[in-house]
């Protein structure tokens, strides 16, 4: 047998179609249609992480990765709260996806190569730039990781998490030393406890530790950002209408707030025509409502209101929009026009 | 003391951080309980504590551990009072720290707020805990102290052309002054950088922030150039502008408000020069941009040069020269009088001048210019093969071993990259790079001081010119001065014009080698009057996007 460089790609796409079909055991063309015929939008969120997705008192889901499940179900089906939510954990979730067992996930997931390329997903977008970073204790006067020296640092173990601080931290000749913890919870005990001097995980990550602690004021996040972690929505691969669909809700929302049209503004019917004028193509293309757009930003909000809502300084995660704020804002989200 | 004195405190120290977080919510004392009503008793008390607790306790905070040495050094040595309990240091550091700005450093940078808490939350019985307020107070001005005297970064981290090495502070020392000063006014003055440029450029500061915050300065639209005794209607806003700043009347007077008069030329021309512009009092572009810098750039221009004065060596020396690239001049001062000041060209962006400190060593009047590889290859070698006989009569030969080569005596279409077993150089003499003197300090960067032919660059306001080296406007006249300085006597610029008539290539070293600084300042005080200079290789830009954790950050 002559060994030929196999495209493997392909071969695990079609694999995975085929599986795909099976487990669906419906003659369905794509996941667009799913959802249409089924009425709601099965979007996979995590098991709970403040301002991303967390419950109410009434056992309500809400939150950043939340949301935008609700602008999907807006655009798709016209109602916010058409929406199954599965809790999925971090080795589930894009194996959730490829089973067919969710449309969407919307997962504080980073984007990368090997996940793109491996698992047979496609991800839409960047929602948020995330990045590794530090918590500190507000009375040791830290603002900058250049300053640890001879730190402890309190890691939850099984992540890249250590890899990144210990490489960044040997690029800067400094010695610290790692205390490794199975799960967030032991780990931030350790940290209020003095265990550690600083605890590290991706920034959105400690923001909603530090609103778990004590008093949240004693505590800063220091201003370096030692990793990329681009957050994003993913789709199975292999669909890429519903791929497209999704990626544009995403970039209607942060065209929207770079156009001033808000969840207020677009009771008004000048501004109802903008944000309908904004999702015209969209709407033609995926025969969706033609004022898709105005009901998901009534619905949601724009991306701005949505990060205020969940994340922003009102809130106990009191995140800085920092690059999160449009790019016109000095930060980098930077949607493609939509005409 | 006993055993019991020492562990007076209830608390299981593992757990003593988490314990001050339940106090802070708890919080119930008198403001202050910690710091009041301490008794000789309680000081030795607590003193004991500290001692203990930095010989042995393995959970102590990260700033403390950073500096345990210096820490454990003071306060278990002779004297070693405590510099901070019950005493008016304590508030007074306090409010050193909320007014850090002053001192162009960041407020937001020290934990003030939090030792406030702190010592308003731990009660007085709690001897453990008054000692790490003890400590964590001697942390933060350490800290402090560090950042006041030799700055927040390692330079070459803002910029890799900046080859200062990040000084250190003698902790203990810091300590122990402290502790005999008078109070801690008088020790932070006396440790700040104590080059009077800094000094002068703190209250440069003071000055622009209070302009800043009496709202800055009036814009003045772009137009024509204004010459002297035109009437335009920016006239008027050129003055107001010129008041804010420069001593402008701003009352014009009456029936000719529009009139650019002398009075205002006058001032116009002083702003100019405090500017390194061109002074013509023509108020062209380049005036009315300099004009239109916002009061807030120039407060940040202000802290980047007092942060570049924490990294000059502590001592410049009594006698020393100093290049300030971005001001384009030479200056060269004895006992911290300035003597001389010279124009110079510097490198242009891409060939920049590196900032460093070292000592001229020896002068080589009618010097060879030898030339680097890389010109040789890049500049000289395409001159070499079309024209050789021209590049000879430039005075240019060439080296093999210890053979000199004419010039037109090599097939130079053999030679290139990778096969070019010659070096080239020119002759002393009238075109030589180097003209007439160099000033050596042998440094990695093969950076020097030297004369020019090209003498018409110095008549230009920017003069980022060279391949890297510094070019001086008025050669001769510093060798007499720098000679003499350097133990040598009898060079006066008679001798100096002799030596340099005979046209042969002599070095002349010196006894006491003279310290050179090559710096970057964009702002500094020249007899009481601000000066500013444009950012040539846009150093202030990374350095301030430091000082804001930007370079770093996102």
């Amino acid at each position: 047998m002559i060994q030929i460089p196999a495209p493997m790609r392909l071969l695990r796409a079609t694999l995975a179609a085929f599986l795909g079909l099976g487990i669906l055991g419906s003659a369905s063309a794509s996941t667009l249609d799913d959802v249409r015929s089924r009425g709601t939008l099965v979007c996979g969120i995590s098991e709970g992480l403040p301002g991303f997705s967390d419950r109410d008192a009434a056992g309500a889901w809400y939150g950043f990765d939340v949301d935008f499940c609700r602008a999907v179900a807006a655009a798709v089906l016209g109602d916010p709260d058409k929406v199954d939510y599965v809790q999925l954990s971090a080795t589930d979730r894009f194996k959730a996806l490829t089973d067919s067992k969710i449309d969407l996930l919307s997962r504080n997931s980073t984007w990368t190569m090997s996940r793109d390329l491996d698992l047979g997903i496609d991800f839409a977008g960047i929602a948020y730039y995330d990045g590794q970073g530090f918590l500190a204790h507000a009375l040791d006067g830290m603002s900058s990781a250049l300053e640890l020296l001879g730190a402890r640092i309190c890691v939850v173990s099984g992540t890249t998490t250590e890899d990144n601080a210990a490489a960044y931290f040997a690029r800067n000749g400094m010695d610290v030393t790692f205390e490794r913890f199975t799960d967030r919870t032991e780990a931030r005990r350790a940290y209020a406890a003095g265990e550690c001097d600083v605890y590290t995980a991706d920034s959105s990550a400690l923001a909603a530790e530090r609103s778990l602690l004590e008093v949240p004021d004693d505590h800063v996040i220091l201003r370096e950002v030692i990793s990329k972690e681009p957050l994003g929505p993913v789709t199975r691969e292999g669909d890429a209408g519903w791929n497209e669909l999704v990626r544009w809700t995403l970039y209607g929302l942060i065209n929207a707030e770079e156009d001033g049209l808000t969840a207020a503004a677009v009771g008004d019917s000048a501004n109802r025509d903008s944000a309908v004028a904004l999702g015209k193509a969209a709407a033609t293309e995926f025969g969706i409502a033609d004022d898709w757009l105005a009901v998901v930003l009534a619905s949601v909000g724009n991306y701005g209101e949505i990060f205020e809502r969940n994340l922003g300084e009102g809130t106990p995660l009191a995140i800085r929009r920092g690059v999160n704020a449009l790019w016109t804002q000095g930060g980098i989200l930077y949607a493609p026009p939509m005409h | 003391m006993t055993e019991s004195d020492l562990n007076r405190s209830s608390q299981v120290f593992g757990g003593l951080r988490a314990v001050f977080f339940a106090l802070a919510v708890a919080c119930c004392v008198s403001p202050a309980a910690a710091l009041d009503g301490l008794t000789d008793q309680d000081l030795a008390t607590v003193r004991v504590n500290i001692v203990d607790l930095l010989a042995s306790e393995p959970n102590l905070p990260l700033p403390v551990r950073q500096r345990q040495e210096a820490l454990a050094a003071y306060y278990a040595g002779q004297g070693g009072e405590l510099l901070w309990l019950g005493h008016e240091r304590a508030p007074a550091f306090i409010e050193w720290m909320r007014s850090a700005a002053d001192d162009g450093l960041d407020p937001a940078a020290y934990p003030t707020e939090q030792l406030v808490n702190l010592s308003d939350a731990i009660p007085v019985t709690d001897d453990r805990g008054r000692a790490i307020i003890e400590l964590h107070f001697s942390a933060a001005f350490l800290e402090y102290a560090s950042d006041l005297r030799v700055g927040r970064f390692l330079p070459r981290k803002v910029d890799p052309n900046f080859f200062l090495q990040k000084r250190e502070i003698d902790q203990l020392a810091a300590l122990e002054e402290l502790a005999s000063a008078r109070n801690l006014d008088q020790f932070f003055i006396g440790w700040q950088p104590s080059a009077p440029e800094y000094e002068e450029l703190r209250v440069a500061l003071g000055d622009y922030r209070a302009l800043g915050q009496a709202g800055g300065w009036p814009q003045v639209p772009m137009g024509e150039t204004l010459k002297p005794g035109m009437t335009d209607p920016r006239v008027p806003m050129l003055r107001a502008r010129l008041a804010v700043t420069d001593g402008a009347s701003p009352e014009a007077p009456v029936g000719a408000e529009d009139l650019y008069d002398d009075e205002l030329v006058a001032i116009v021309r002083s702003f100019q020069a405090r500017h390194g512009l061109e002074i013509d009092g023509l108020v062209g572009r380049g005036t009315i941009v300099a004009l239109n810098v916002p009061v807030e750039d120039r407060i940040q221009e202000i802290i980047v040069a007092m942060e570049r004065w924490r990294w000059m060596p502590e001592s410049l020396g009594e006698k020393y020269v100093m290049v300030n690239i971005a001001g384009f001049e030479l200056t060269r001062v004895s006992d911290g009088k300035v003597e001389e000041k010279m124009a110079v060209v510097v490198g242009k962006p891409y060939h920049r001048t590196p900032v460093f400190s070292d000592e001229i060593r020896y002068l080589e009047f009618n010097p060879y210019w030898n030339v680097p590889s890389s010109i040789a290859l890049k500049e000289e070698l395409p001159k070499l093969r079309k024209n050789p006989g021209a590049r000879a009569a430039a005075g240019f030969e060439a080296v093999r071993g210890d053979t000199v080569y004419p010039l037109t005596s090599i097939n130079w279409n053999q030679y290139g990259p990778g096969n070019f077993p010659f070096r080239l150089r020119q002759r002393p003499g009238p075109n030589n790079a180097l003209g007439q003197v160099k000033y050596m300090f042998p440094n990695q960067f093969n950076v020097y001081l030297h004369d020019t032919p090209s003498k018409s660059l110095f008549s230009r306001a920017d003069r980022a010119f060279s391949h890297g080296c510094v070019r001086l406007s008025r050669p001769l006249e510093l060798a007499p001065p720098v000679l003499a300085a350097g133990g040598l006597s009898g060079w006066d610029i008679g001798r100096v014009n002799q030596v340099v008539g005979s046209g042969q290539r002599t070095v002349v070293s010196l006894e006491k080698p003279l310290p050179v600084h090559i710096t970057y300042f964009t702002a500094w005080v020249d007899q009481g009057v601000p000066n500013f200079r444009a950012d040539v290789y846009s150093q202030d830009e990374k350095l301030i996007a430091a000082l804001g954790g930007q370079s770093i950050a996102w």
